[in-house]
């Protein structure tokens, strides 16, 4: 007679029966606490797993990002895990989400990748970034690196979100491009801005095509983006410099090994205390990577630093004429065009940092 | 059918799954109803036919819990599990010989389309008030039904009693159920343990359900099966006697005797029958 | 089978295998990623391969994340994301 009891493993143990269904991100709020994660405040979904009615594991997801994933302590062990993940990736393939993230403490990165996702950037015993699909990251990598194939001298790069496109934005790049070999811009392509992406890149393109040794390119989910740095469009500044450790993380491993990047070029930043705290990261960790942090000053235009925070201001107060001494040409006839009236409109009505 | 033990294991896991012929249990139920959401009972019943036509169940009673027939799925249930063996169906929520009916004809149906010469049974499983008092109406309601199974947990919701591990709750049930098996000549199946680490209490619970006359109980966790095979066994003493009632029996027919006497008392029909039941349980399983 | 949407089944568990199936008005492209790619990555597309094949579906990108299941299994699931997609399984 064969013995059942006498098989030791965790996969013979007795399959629980999970019921998961919708809940409110306050339901888990109490899970999520006493599993060391904070209540995030930004999701679409959660979902909640019960067994025999008790709330033992939660995962929330965020437009692309998996978070907010926990399991009871007395139910812990991978297989909920798996349970959870796989349902909310489901849920994301079923939307039409071809890729995304999961967003997570650092000791978990390993868990995640043998339910296999792949780490798309960490940082040591804080946190981790993995995404769905490979191919992803991958296809990335190869089209930055035909990109920057026949370039062998020093390649130059600048992320920025250009939000509108000014003369500082315009200063700053010029003077990159004379510092480097070929230079490659990188624009946020996170359409969290009140400009849309196409035509922040649109404008950029057209106001730097004297220059020769340029390309303009989009950030894609890898740089400055809601999975790499959701805080950077936040409100509040939230957790600010864990998201810049892992975004610049990112681009040291991926985008500046890529295109070869030896000099990262940045405006110096006296207004937004976000990006002066990433700034400050650019300059400690580029160069132990080998790639030169470079801050060039602020363009003025008379006494004022020029920025698109103050463009932005002037335009929301109704004053788009004032705002011209900061704007190139092709962004001003932009602005006083017809296309613009919508997104002046909604100027007029946000208030966001970026 | 020896069934002491019938080990439920859910439809959809491939890991359990891929694990039911060792767990030693006398039946498997793949459980296409519970254990399975509503969104993945797609997914279920065609993991469960692949697990069919893949592993080799001799040996074991091969039984499908599928979707009760107020579902919309139980029909497409059967359409893809019978085309492998199995040879019980477990009918959950079964309140009338009605549902019997409807599901027998189902699987006459099946059983020519796919030319299945052995009959399929079907095991009932009362967990509602009305199911069980029409219980014996249920176990008589066809040549199918081969036991009656009880489920406590939807029985106790049903009829708003607090489920406890004594038990004293499903008592009547209990007896009712054992009643309306043995008098439509059927098995009768005790509801599972459910907490799965608990063995004392399970074996308290399993000797009480064979004390009320139950011939094997359901199992939730392969851990639970030892205890039930051993609980459902019958002792030294039962087989040392069975033997000695067949022995007499056989001496009897050699020496052309009518009424045999064992120990000065007469054997009559039913204790040869038991005796030769206890053997039969005892020799399937290995024991000598 | 002509496949409409884009569906997928099995899940990330151990011993199992999440499959999405898609329509791409292309020919049948497959990518399979396992946990035991190098023994098996042959094996596991040949299983989809016939799954697709017995169901009529000659077009479409079907994925496959395999965390060493059975072939059973693989098959069980690529049926399953397979029908789902064509819009036949409306449980």
């Amino acid at each position: 007679m064969i013995q059942g009891s006498g098989i030791q493993s965790a996969d013979l143990q007795n399959k629980m029966v999970i019921k998961e269904k919708e809940i409110t991100l306050e339901k888990a709020g109490a899970l999520l606490l006493s599993s060391g994660l904070s209540v995030p405040d930004d999701t679409d979904y959660t979902a909640g797993f019960f067994h025999n009615r008790e709330l033992i594991g939660t995962g929330s997801i965020s437009g692309r990002i998996l978070k907010g994933i926990a399991v009871h302590r007395d139910y812990r062990g991978e297989n909920i895990t798996a349970r959870i993940v796989t349902h909310l990736s489901s849920r994301c393939l079923e939307k039409g989400l071809d890729n995304f993230f999961i967003f997570t403490k650092y000791s978990e990165m390993e868990k995640f990748e043998s339910l296999g996702f792949s780490v798309v950037g960490s940082v040591k015993d804080k946190a981790a970034l993995l995404e769905y699909d490979s191919s992803y990251l991958k296809r990335y990598r190869e089209k930055l690196k035909n990109l920057s194939s026949g370039y062998t001298g020093e390649n130059g790069c600048i992320v920025m979100n250009c939000n509108p496109f000014t003369k500082g934005h315009l200063y700053l790049i010029e003077k990159a491009s004379a510092e480097s070999d070929h230079l490659f811009i990188l624009i946020v392509e996170e359409d969290k801005s009140v400009f849309p992406f196409e035509k922040r890149m649109e404008l950029v393109k057209r106001g730097t095509e004297h220059l020769e040794n340029i390309d303009v390119i989009p950030g894609g989910s890898y740089t400055i983006s809601s999975a790499t740095f959701p805080s950077y469009f936040a409100k509040e500044n939230q957790h600010t410099e864990l998201f810049a450790s892992l975004d610049l993380d990112i681009f040291i491993t991926h985008t500046a090994e890529a295109l070869n990047i030896k000099k990262r070029f940045i405006g110096e930043e006296p207004y937004c205390p976000v990006t002066s705290i990433y700034n400050r990261y650019i300059k400690t960790l580029l160069p132990a990577a080998g790639i030169e942090a470079v801050e060039i000053k602020r363009l003025k235009e008379g006494e004022e630093i020029i920025s698109a925070s103050k463009v932005r201001s002037l335009i929301r107060e109704g004053k788009i004429e004032e705002a011209e001494q900061f704007l190139p040409p092709v962004t001003y006839s932009f602005l006083v065009s017809e296309e613009a009236e919508s997104i002046i409109r909604k100027i007029k009505k946000s208030s966001s940092r970026h | 059918m020896i069934r002491r033990s019938m080990l439920f294991i859910p439809g959809n896991s491939p890991s359990m799954l891929m694990n039911s012929t060792v767990f030693g249990s006398d039946s498997i139920i793949f459980d296409l109803e519970d254990a399975v959401s509503e969104n993945q009972k797609d997914a279920a019943r065609i993991l469960v036919r692949n697990t069919l036509s893949t592993f080799d169940f001799s040996g074991y009673e091969v039984c499908v819990r599928i979707n009760s027939t107020a579902s919309p799925f139980w029909k497409k249930d059967l359409k893809e599990i019978l085309k492998y063996r199995v040879d019980s169906i477990v009918l959950p929520k079964a309140e009338s010989a009605e549902d019997i009916g409807m599901l027998s004809s189902e699987l006459s149906g099946l059983e020519e389309e796919y030319s299945i010469s052995k009959k399929i049974n079907i095991i009932p499983i009362l967990e509602s008030a009305l199911g069980i008092e029409n219980s014996f109406q249920i176990a008589s309601a066809g040549e199918r039904i081969d036991a009656l199974f009880l489920g406590a947990e939807d029985l106790t919701a049903d009829i708003s009693a607090r489920r406890t591990k004594k038990g004293d709750e499903i008592f009547y049930s209990r007896s009712r159920v054992v009643i309306a098996a043995k008098a439509a000549s059927v098995d009768a199946i005790d509801t599972p343990f459910t907490d799965t680490n608990d063995l004392e209490s399970l074996e308290r619970d399993t000797l009480f359900a064979k004390d009320l006359g139950f011939s094997g109980k359901a199992v939730i966790s392969p851990r639970h099966i030892d205890t039930v095979n051993n609980t459902f066994l019958p002792s030294e003493e039962e087989i040392e006697y069975a033997r000695e009632v067949l022995e007499a029996i056989a001496e009897g027919e050699r020496q052309g005797k009518g009424a045999v006497s064992l120990n000065g008392e007469m054997i009559d029909a039913p204790v040869v029958n038991r005796a030769r039941r206890i053997i039969q349980l005892a020799g399937g399983k290995g024991i000598k | 089978m002509v496949l409409q949407k884009r569906a997928s089944a099995g899940t990330l568990e151990s011993s199992d295998t999440m499959v999405t199936a898609e329509p791409s008005g292309k020919e049948l492209e497959l990518y399979v990623e396992s946990i035991v790619m190098h023994q098996f990555g042959d094996d596991i597309r040949k299983s989809v391969m016939e799954v697709c094949s017995e169901l009529g579906v000659s077009s479409g990108r079907i994925t496959v994340k395999d965390r060493g299941a059975l072939e059973c299994t693989i098959k069980a699931r690529v049926e399953t994301a397979l029908l789902r997609s064509g819009g036949e399984n409306n449980d």
